[in-house]
């Protein structure tokens, strides 16, 4: 059984129902991420795995152990929160051992524990400060610690670097990573930031509407999005989306739109291709700029506007009618009104059914 | 003239101050309109009280005393009569010490605790729990002064003819049950605006109620329990009308003390004994203001951001 799993979980504030028959399962070690806009029901999950509101149906299991009914300190968890929430009149060593203060540890067992926490986090010189005495990046190392100390079976974080800078914020998303290397423990997270997502995670949760969307390893929710949702959601600049039908033409299955033909003879079809209206993804790194090959989709539109990133550079151009992002390597000589052709890369596109919006 | 030639030349640094700002006249004479009109009354009440009655006769009501005299505030303090005893304002004082002092403690005491628990533990109810408590904010509550008068006479030990009314418990209690409304208010509101992460932390951290309340809240919430103080202390020390009513006769406070002597005439009106009660009743309250303004400027605003 999984380390933490929840089972047809429903919350609902007054009448509106913010999660409803959501299924989870956390690997033992496994750094699980939820991410989402805001309102998707993210938060709330995982305040509902805390014990921290009222859940109106569904069951919480954490290291095999009901604890749907259980109170917060009872189920072993670690949390971390957006604003750090450290006890403002106590002093950084005093936040980290209240926990285990409060359970009646022995002396020795809570000075040992906080001593190994802070020389993790490298807090040992701010252990007589009070919150107020430190800056942004360490009183969240802080909470960090205070959470470490509780002898927790799954550690909780809710958009913990929201708060900081984007410096501080790169800078502790590497320590985090370290430190789940490092301990081994089981961790979700909570994020609306995708690369924070994309860089922490094992498997990255994305959820709308308080339905997980996709759950998968975070290179598959990019190159292989469930769904429409998905697709639009993660990736920047985001994915090219291209309207037309699915049909079949001399060399196989072909994707037709107004401004040409598709060929889709290497598209990984997860079902065998039926026909009808469809649209077609392409992420803006797989598409070349030069001349079509034959067997390859292509088309050619002027440019719109340039931004060399140093990098790599982004293209805007059209296709048709649509809006054409390119992302391409390195310092092009591409001038806004130029006239440019590119190719689509078919084998790493996406393609949704119209109407389901589901991966065909 | 080059360019950085005229950048030196023009005006740099600091903005000269103007020494007759006409939006600082218009402050400092508003407040000294406002404090004339506290002030010159609080003047004449202190030369009133230095004068004797001979010189007060002469009406000069703004000069100062001639013949400066502290007997009025001896006087005052300790023989002057109320129509029954003379023993002065003294044992007035005492009494109100004795009823001020237990009232703020237990009305602060269990209004915190009420704001807590609907701040912070929001259970079936609580939020008409508190809808009720805030009417009580807007009743006048000479209406339940009766109802309350019969209750609290009907209020016995079994068995006796001991009953709540006309002792200083039944005050007390009074002023307990009338803080509730806004001592609650004032106190669910700070709390709110507590930020609710740390009260989640606390929870996870195995903290249950009387913990969270004692070692996160009640270490953060210094500036609001200065205002409820404050205002319970200013409040029952100055009352009147409860006193009267629910303290009985031998536990009259200063107030009710103040009202009797300065309304039973014996012969001549003797103003400057009048004048220097009136100033030792109203010097308790003006003390804690004076002591605590500051304090109490900054709860206030505390309380105020967020319900």
């Amino acid at each position: 059984m999984a380390h933490v799993s929840v089972r047809d979980l429903e919350v609902k504030f007054g009448a509106l129902r913010v999660l409803q028959h959501l299924n989870l399962d956390v690997g033992k070690g496994e750094f699980l991420v939820l991410l989402g806009s805001s309102g998707c029901g993210k938060s709330t999950l995982l305040n509902a795995i805390a014990g921290l509101l009222e859940i109106s149906a569904g069951q919480i299991y954490i290291a095999g152990d009901n604890v749907t009914w259980k109170e917060p300190a009872e189920r072993h968890i670690g949390m971390v929160f957006q604003s750090y929430a450290l006890y403002p009149r106590m002093t950084v060593e005093g936040n980290m051992s209240f926990g285990l203060r409060t359970q009646g540890a022995p002396a020795d067992e809570i000075q040992k524990r906080v001593a190994s926490a802070a020389e993790l986090l490298h807090l040992e010189p701010l252990l007589k400060r009070k919150p107020s005495e430190l800056s942004g990046g360490q009183r969240q190392r802080v909470a960090i610690g205070r959470a470490l100390c509780r002898d927790a079976e799954v550690y909780l974080f809710d958009e913990p670097l929201s708060n900081l800078d984007a410096k501080l914020r790169a800078e502790l998303r590497v320590e985090l990573k370290k430190l789940h290397i490092r301990l081994g423990s089981t961790m979700i997270y909570v994020t609306h930031d995708q690369v924070e997502a994309m860089t922490l995670a094992d498997r990255i949760a994305i959820m709308n509407a308080g339905v997980i969307q996709q759950l998968a390893p975070p290179a598959e929710v990019y190159g292989k999005p469930k769904n429409l949702f998905v697709a639009g959601f993660i990736g920047s600049p985001s994915m090219n989306m291209i309207e037309g039908s699915v049909a079949k033409g001399s060399n196989g299955p072909e994707f037709r739109t107004a401004n040409g033909t598709v060929p889709l003879a290497r598209y990984p079809f997860i079902a065998p291709p039926q026909e009808g209206a469809a649209i077609l993804g392409v992420r803006p790194e797989h598409i070349e700029i030069g001349q079509t090959q034959p067997g390859q989709g292509g088309g050619s539109g002027q440019v719109v506007v340039v931004e060399a990133m140093g990098p790599e550079t982004i293209v805007y151009t059209r296709f048709g009618d649509t809006p054409l992002t390119i992302r391409a390597e390195g310092d092009l000589s591409v001038k806004i009104d130029d006239s440019i052709s590119y190719a689509f890369d078919v084998a790493k596109a996406s393609l949704f059914g119209k109407a389901s919006g589901e991966r065909l | 003239m080059s360019m950085s030639a005229t950048l030196a030349s023009g005006p740099s640094g600091p903005k000269p101050k103007r020494a007759f700002d006409p939006v600082r006249i218009g402050i400092y004479a508003v407040l000294v309109v406002a404090s004339m009109y506290f002030l010159v009354p609080l003047y004449v009440m202190v030369v009133t009280s230095l004068k004797d009655v001979a010189e007060i006769r002469l009406g000069n009501v703004f000069s100062l005393p001639a013949h400066p005299t502290f007997d009025p505030w001896i006087k005052a303090w300790s023989t002057a009569c109320t129509g029954l005893y003379c023993e002065g304002l003294s044992p007035g004082f005492w009494k109100s010490v004795y009823i001020t002092i237990p009232s703020v403690v237990i009305s602060v005491i269990v209004g915190s605790l009420n704001g807590y628990s609907l701040a912070n533990w929001r259970f079936k109810g609580s939020e008409t729990l508190f809808t009720i408590l805030l009417i009580g904010n807007f009743l006048p509550y000479q209406v339940l002064i009766y109802p309350l008068a019969r209750l609290t006479s009907n209020m016995c030990l079994p068995g006796t003819d001991l009953c709540l009314y006309s002792t200083i418990y039944c005050v007390i209690f009074i002023h307990t049950v009338f803080g509730m409304p806004l001592l609650t208010l004032l106190f669910r509101n700070y709390f709110a605006s507590l930020p609710n992460e740390l009260f989640k932390a606390a929870r996870i951290d195995g903290a249950g109620f009387w913990r969270i309340f004692f070692q996160i809240m009640l270490p953060m919430s210094l500036p609001i329990f200065v205002v409820a103080i404050i205002l319970q202390v200013t409040g029952i020390w100055n009352d009147f009308l409860f006193g009267v009513i629910f303290a009985g006769q031998p536990n009259y406070p200063m107030t009710v003390q103040l009202n009797n002597i300065v309304n039973s005439i014996q012969g001549v009106r003797e103003y400057n004994v009048d004048m220097a009660a009136t100033i030792l009743t109203a010097a308790v309250p003006l003390i804690v203001y004076f002591v605590s303004g500051r304090l109490f400027v900054r709860g206030i605003a505390a309380g105020a951001v967020k319900g």
